[in-house]
């Protein structure tokens, strides 16, 4: 026994170090050792100073500043860069060894939060992704020389895009996610339900008198010892086998993603639940199980007896076990996780043996006696392995045709439990409970039916189709903006607007912005916005190029980037105190737009 | 007590079969295969890592506003030309704006495939793991197994070192 626990030591032990092989990596500073931000509030000035790495720099066309409150942030003083002449991209400015940027701030106390945003490289060949940086200060401090604390942390992942895992990852992040505990638990009962089908439970007492022994009155604590070494010994086994399967799994989970795997494994998932049926029989050749069985004689009322049978006894695997257990093992082997697959089916042993714990400590009379109800449970299983094959499937078929599978596992299992047969008075009440149950499958399977008709792919959701179509917003795709190219375009519309008389709004947007992106989607869809900038002159720069026409034109304009909105009265005249820096809701964009311009 | 030391025998030959075979297949598992994805190329094709089963590929994250990888592609181009005919791909995947990437595939003539668009690159990139940062390089040797991953920019030099174990059959 302890030379199969330091051999499965040693196999977790190796499994630690065959991880990802990272190789020649230059050392590159972290992220915020390489830029160290800090903002200070002195004297009505927000001061934002960077440390930078030597041989690392930051770009100034990344530079970013926003207040997360309403106090007003005049422009910020950022001093020029170095130079460089990009082959690409032209002029643009870097800065080294140290930053300060100055925010001027019109009233007298600091902001509550600040939030900066900065991106750099390092010479010796590595760009990080953009970073943001929240900074809180302290309200209600003095106005002289106030550091502020950092807040929120955000480290840019390589684009600005919303994150999205794709299907495979998902299954795999649910079966890491959805609690190793969980997992285990389910193992173990489904352990347990094990031990109730009829090539196990009846075998319990036979087995419990052998490994207790015929010896007279065993005691209650040896018995308990010597039946807790048997089925540890048969959980050790199981557990050997889950971990192949997880270990094994990494392979399969390759080849589970094409058809001509797919269907096969579905096959045999099927082919495994017709033995439960009935159909055919699944064990080892009976002069196998006769021998492997004389093996434990002779050794009865014995510790390493007992558990020598129990490591043995996983072995041999009866007709009923055999099925699920291998449908276990798959199961496991898709995770591709050895540990998880470990420890379920370590559960799912002890799940087995409990009922001889049970049997060996309390002695006879405490089980529950054999019967026609045990297929009832081999047939549970049966139907359990088919849902298995259906899983599987549904990775190749179209969500539709997978819930009418669905649908009718759970018709045929209803009606086999006795959905529509007819009850008498003198029915017991199992045979009631299983038409109810029959009852409560065959509606699901009806429910099913019609979300396969709707179009509906989640079993789990089969009624969705029904009511997503009435709460998509109609969504106004036209533009409430008119778009200009570039500086020369802005300025004549604007001295358009000044000409007629009318208010103007300048918006600059970009889709990497993903607030514009949000509030093209939420503010600027709405009927009620559009009524409101229909009576002025709403112009839009697009900024996603971020080339050096756009940079020239943002800096003319001393805006630090999107998005922003410039309010011009109907003079042609900047509000400057109304800038809109950042997004708002439709309800706060109303409110501002109504305050600036004096709309109704 | 002799059927006793046949059976303990027994069991420990069992154990060390098994863990032989333990042993065996996290060896074969040592390294991961490359997780999959959909991504078009520039003339409008879409790609799957099947695509290129039985060539080494290099996997090459990059972006226009990154200097470092600007400054390493010519480089690729250079070492494509010269190691196709060894059975190796390199893949330039673009965690940028499709027209920015169009217009810097022709000034630099590459010559090997461009995979866009940017969610599914940066989706894939957080799949094969290793920390955030551009230039980023990942070797998938002919089995589908992800070898090395690299961050920052590398010369030919390091390109060779990585490649050259992998181009045995």
């Amino acid at each position: 026994m302890k030379i199969a626990l330091t051999c499965l030591l040693a196999v977790f032990c190796v499994t630690a170090q065959a991880g990802f092989a990272n190789s020649g990596n230059k050392q590159f500073l972290p992220v915020d050792q390489a830029f160290q931000a800090r903002a200070i509030f002195d004297d009505g000035d927000i001061i934002i100073r960077w440390d930078i790495a030597d041989d690392y720099y930051l770009y100034r066309h990344a530079l970013a500043f926003k207040t997360t409150t309403g106090a007003t942030l005049d422009q910020a003083i950022i001093p020029d860069g170095k130079t460089k002449t990009d082959k690409f991209f032209g002029k643009v400015q870097i800065y080294r060894n140290h930053l300060n940027v100055r925010i001027p701030v019109t009233s007298k106390t600091p902001p509550e939060r600040i939030q900066i945003s900065y991106q750099g490289c390092a010479d010796a060949g590595l760009c990080y992704p953009p970073q943001t940086r929240t900074f809180k200060f302290d309200i209600g401090a003095d106005s002289k020389g106030t550091t502020a604390s950092e807040t929120d942390h955000i480290n840019g992942g390589d684009n600005q895009a919303d994150s999205f895992t794709a299907e495979q990852d998902q299954i795999k992040s649910l079966l890491d996610n959805a609690g190793l505990g969980w997992i285990v638990l389910s193992f173990l009962g489904l352990g347990l339900l094990l031990a109730f089908t009829p090539c196990v439970l009846p075998m319990i007492p036979i087995l419990s008198s052998v490994i207790v022994g015929k010896s007279g009155n065993v005691s209650a604590p040896r018995g308990f010892l010597l039946s807790l070494v048997y089925v540890l010994a048969m959980a050790l086994a199981y557990t050997v086998f889950g971990v192949l399967a997880g270990l094994f799994g990494t392979n399969l989970q390759a080849l589970l993603q094409s058809p001509w795997t797919l269907a096969p494994f579905a096959l045999v998932f099927v082919a495994l639940s017709l033995s439960l049926f009935g159909f055919y029989e699944l064990q080892l050749p009976s002069s196998w199980q006769t021998r492997l069985n004389s093996m434990g004689q002779g050794r009865e009322g014995s510790l390493i007896g007992a558990g020598v049978m129990g490591f043995v006894a996983a072995l041999i695997a009866g007709p009923c076990v055999a099925p699920p257990l291998v449908g276990a093992l798959l199961y496991i082997s898709a995770s591709g996780n050895a540990v998880l697959g470990g420890l379920a089916l370590f559960a799912l042993g002890l799940g087995m043996g409990l009922p001889l714990i049970v049997l060996g400590t309390l002695g006879g009379g405490i089980l529950p006696r054999a019967g026609n109800w045990m297929h009832r449970i081999k047939q549970f299983f049966g139907v359990l392995l088919i849902g298995v094959a259906i899983w599987l499937l549904a990775r190749l078929l179209p969500g539709p045709v997978t819930l009418v599978l669905w649908s009718l596992l759970f018709a045929a299992y209803g009606i086999h439990l006795g959905a529509m047969d007819s009850l008498t008075v003198s029915d017991s009440g199992f045979k009631r409970m299983s038409k109810a149950t029959g009852i409560m499958a065959l509606v699901y399977a009806i429910i099913l039916l019609v979300g396969a008709t709707s179009g509906a792919s989640n079993p789990l959701r089969p009624l969705d189709q029904l009511t997503a179509t009435h709460s998509m917003a109609t969504k106004t795709t036209t533009n409430v903006f008119q778009r200009v190219e570039n500086a020369d375009a802005l300025q004549a519309a604007l001295a358009r607007a000044a000409r007629k008389g009318k208010p103007a709004v300048v918006d600059f947007y970009a889709d990497w912005c993903v607030e514009c992106v949000q509030m093209k989607r939420t503010v600027f869809s709405k009927q009620r916005v559009h009524n409101a900038l229909s009576s002025i002159v709403a112009l839009q720069v697009d900024v996603t190029d971020y080339d050096a026409d756009d940079r020239a034109l943002l800096r003319q304009y001393n805006v630090l980037g999107p998005p922003t909105m410039l309010f011009y009265n109907a003079n042609g005249e900047e509000l400057s105190d109304f800038r809109l820096v950042g997004g708002v809701d439709t309800e706060a964009f109303l409110a501002h737009l109504q305050r600036a311009l004096d709309l109704p | 007590m002799k059927r006793i030391y046949v059976i303990t025998t027994l069991a420990l030959l069992l154990v060390a079969c098994v863990g032989a075979a333990t042993y065996w297949f996290v060896d074969t598992n040592r390294y991961k295969t490359v997780p999959s994805f959909s991504l078009t190329d520039l003339s409008g094709t879409v790609h799957q890592p099947s695509d290129w089963r039985g060539h080494v590929l290099v996997m090459n994250f990059w972006a226009t506003w990154c200097k470092p990888c600007r400054e390493e592609i010519p480089m690729l181009v250079q070492a494509q030309k010269e190691l196709a005919d060894d059975g190796v791909q390199i893949l330039g995947l673009a965690l940028d704006h499709t027209q920015q990437v169009k217009r810097f595939a022709d000034k630099y003539n590459i010559n090997y495939p461009v995979l866009l668009p940017m969610a599914e690159v940066a989706r894939f990139k957080r799949a094969v793991g290793g920390s955030p940062g551009l230039p980023f390089t990942v070797i998938v040797d002919r089995k589908g197994r992800i070898r090395a991953r690299v961050l920052g920019r590398i010369d030919r030099k390091q390109l060779n070192k990585l490649v050259a174990p992998l181009l045995k059959h």
